[in-house]
């Protein structure tokens, strides 16, 4: 067994894909190395749990929204759109609390305007970047005064599961959520 | 396997925490490879002289985090998880004494995970739960969601650590809050220290369990609620244990852990004796001493030759008085009148005993006439204050599933936030103005040379004071009695 001198770490987020035409594109990187790669997938959670290398450099390269058709909006209100959205990240198993979360999320889009935003909904194409710029997991949450808050996680569950691909059709107004 | 059992910071203690040592030996005489550490007393002896003491502290009891500690926080993290790995274990038992340990335990058992994916973590002791007496650990819940803590186990672990060991995890007390008071104390083997290095505490002594449970039915108390049966042990078990423990530490200061040491007066009249005739002849540097908490009796069953064994014991006694008005204690349910307190006083006096009075303050029936009552009690008994050494004060809480809790309506008490938090709307007296008169008492104790510098602490156990007291008194204030 090994002392405490791991600087591999337990990386654990969950994403959530909302297809309108087809889902985003999204490529996800630990200091240029591969993680994993989410293409057409459906409408839902999904999970990545793996290891990383620290200090950690995570990358989301976030791809395939078509900005004249990919975002549906009446009466200037959007009622469907596609994205994805961070919907929780814990290192070491210990929660980003959920008002942290958005902060370090430094989203490069490619829009001109709005091209640096710090958010977890990511409806644009773009790089998300987050630096955990530590070997030692507990000093970056320290470090982020950050320390097992997950409440209001329950709060945007409600707000995100929206299928917008399977809305009932006629109002776009009158879509449901679970 | 190999199962570590350890502290978890923190406890303001500069003595052993007896838990480790006590499942340590109780694991090995199963057969299982066990080691018990007391990582609180590394913590504490590292923090007390630091100079950012009470920012670490705050990080222990309230998970405050001020950017100039954190590279020792981390520091205190990496060496407690190394401590434990470095035993190699394949199960760590995190032992918590009260819940100033959970903050603490998430980080621990977070570290210990990712330094060690493999590794299985349990929980256990009075500390998963914010009240003793908590029909539902929240804590408990959480840690396990989150992945950090496999198990629990809830109660005296004697025998459900063994059931878990074994497989048995449908044992009463094992991931659940109800457990089941079923152990004999008598079969316990003898705490095994062997692990602590003895020279490390400031208070030098060895813990001995000699009962569990109370013999009174106090309406706030909470132990009663927990351990619903008094169990004992006989005067020869606990004085063998002392003789072997002497002969392998060559420590001769006892901390008993109990609720009270009196509890069953036969045994405790046969240990006095077996203690006094060890003492007998011997220099004071060898011979046994101990320090207990201690009901007081009426002056007939605690008569004037049972001092003088107490004297010769070179005993220490910690007094839950509780209230100095006669009528309060009475009916919180401690039934000695002010004579037999005045009694007490007197024989300890007379004796050289050292005593710790634990006064409550503003119970919910007190009055103000009794407040000044109590203050005018402490003027009028100036004259043991060298005998007792200590007086400890602490605000009257509401603690849920008590008597007390149970009879709130009763008493015309609406609960707040916090069991400190409450008003009984008879009597009209807010937590402010509780938190006025204890500083007042206080500052009067002082005055009257009650309060001996010596931090030695008579239990082992602080009292909260300066910035510690005032944070306490800022969480107060922040649930006002608007919020009742």
């Amino acid at each position: 067994m090994s002392m405490n001198k791991a600087t591999q770490t337990e990386l654990d987020i969950n994403l959530y894909f909302s297809n309108y035409n087809g889902s985003m594109t999204v490529e996800i990187k630990n200091n240029n190395q591969m993680l994993t790669k989410f293409a057409n997938v459906a409408t839902g959670d999904y999970n990545v749990k793996c290891l990383i290398d620290m200090p950690a450099n995570l990358t989301f390269t976030i791809s395939g929204k078509n900005y004249n058709s990919d975002t549906r909006v009446v009466d200037q209100e959007v009622v469907a759109d596609k994205f994805v959205q961070l919907k929780s990240m814990s290192l070491g198993k210990i929660p980003i609390g959920v008002l942290l979360l958005p902060t370090i999320c430094r989203f490069t889009t490619d829009k001109e305007e709005d091209k640096i935003k710090y958010e977890t909904y990511w409806g644009f194409n773009g790089v998300v970047n987050i630096n955990i710029p530590y070997s030692n997991f507990i000093k970056y949450h320290l470090s982020m005064n950050n320390g097992f808050d997950r409440d209001g996680l329950k709060h945007i569950d409600k707000l995100l599961h929206v299928d917008y691909d399977h809305l009932p059709t006629g109002n776009g107004h009158t879509f449901t959520t679970n | 396997m190999t199962v570590l059992i350890t502290s978890v910071p923190f406890t303001d203690t500069a003595e052993p925490i007896m838990a480790p040592a006590q499942l340590q030996s109780l694991l090995q005489s199963h057969g299982y490879d066990a080691v018990g550490i007391d990582l609180n007393a590394w913590v504490y002896n590292y923090i007390k002289q630091h100079a950012e003491k009470h920012k670490l502290q705050g990080f222990f009891y309230n998970q405050t985090i001020c950017p100039t500690i954190i590279d020792e926080l981390v520091f205190i993290i990496d060496h407690c998880t190394n401590e434990i790995l470095k035993y190699q274990p394949t199960c760590v038992g995190l032992s918590l004494l009260s819940h100033h340990s959970q903050v603490f335990t998430k980080w621990l058992a977070a570290s210990l995970k990712t330094a060690e994916p493999g590794i299985k973590i349990i929980i256990g002791g009075a500390g998963m739960h914010n009240h003793i007496a908590a029909n539902r650990s929240f804590f408990c819940e959480d840690v396990i969601k989150l992945g950090i803590v496999d198990d629990y186990i809830s109660g005296d672990a004697d025998k459900s650590i063994i059931e878990y060991f074994k497989g048995n995890t449908s044992y009463p007390g094992i991931n659940t809050v109800a457990w089941v008071q079923d152990s004999d104390m008598s079969l316990l083997p003898m705490p095994n220290y062997s692990n602590y290095n003895m020279d490390q505490y400031d208070n030098k002594c060895i813990p001995l369990l000699d009962s569990r449970g109370c013999v009174k039915n106090c309406e706030f108390c909470d132990i009663i609620e927990y351990w619903q049966k008094f169990n004992f042990r006989s005067a020869e078990s606990i004085f063998n244990e002392i003789l072997s423990q002497i002969a392998t530490y060559n420590i001769r200061h006892i901390a008993f852990r109990n609720s009270l040491i009196n509890g069953n007066l036969k045994e405790f009249k046969k240990l006095i004796v077996l203690i006094a005739d060890y003492n007998r002849g011997l220099p004071r540097e060898q011979q046994i001493s101990w320090g207990s908490y201690f009901i007081v009796r009426q002056a007939s069953q605690h008569p004037p030759e049972m001092w003088q064994l107490l004297k010769e014991n070179n005993a220490k006694l910690y007094l839950g008085i509780e209230s100095l008005i006669e009528r309060v204690r009475h009916g919180l349910g401690k039934t000695f009148n002010n004579d037999a307190l005045t009694y007490h006083l007197q024989q300890a006096q007379h004796f050289d005993i050292k005593l710790l009075l634990l006064i409550i303050v503003g119970y919910p029936t007190e009055t103000l006439e009794d407040y000044e009552a109590t203050k005018q009690w402490f003027r009028d008994n100036a004259c043991y204050a060298s005998t007792v050494y200590q007086v400890g004060l602490s605000l009257a809480a509401v603690l849920p599933n008590t008597n007390l809790a149970r009879k709130a309506k009763e008493y015309n008490i609406v609960v707040g936030a916090l069991p400190t938090v409450w008003t009984n709307k008879n009597l009209n007296i807010t937590p402010q103005q509780r938190i006025n008169h204890q500083f007042e008492l206080e500052q009067l104790c002082i005055e009257l040379n009650y309060n001996s510098l010596n931090t030695d602490g008579a239990s082992g156990f602080h009292l909260p004071q300066g910035k510690d007291r005032a944070a306490a008194n800022k969480l107060v204030n922040d649930v006002t009695v608007e919020n009742l």
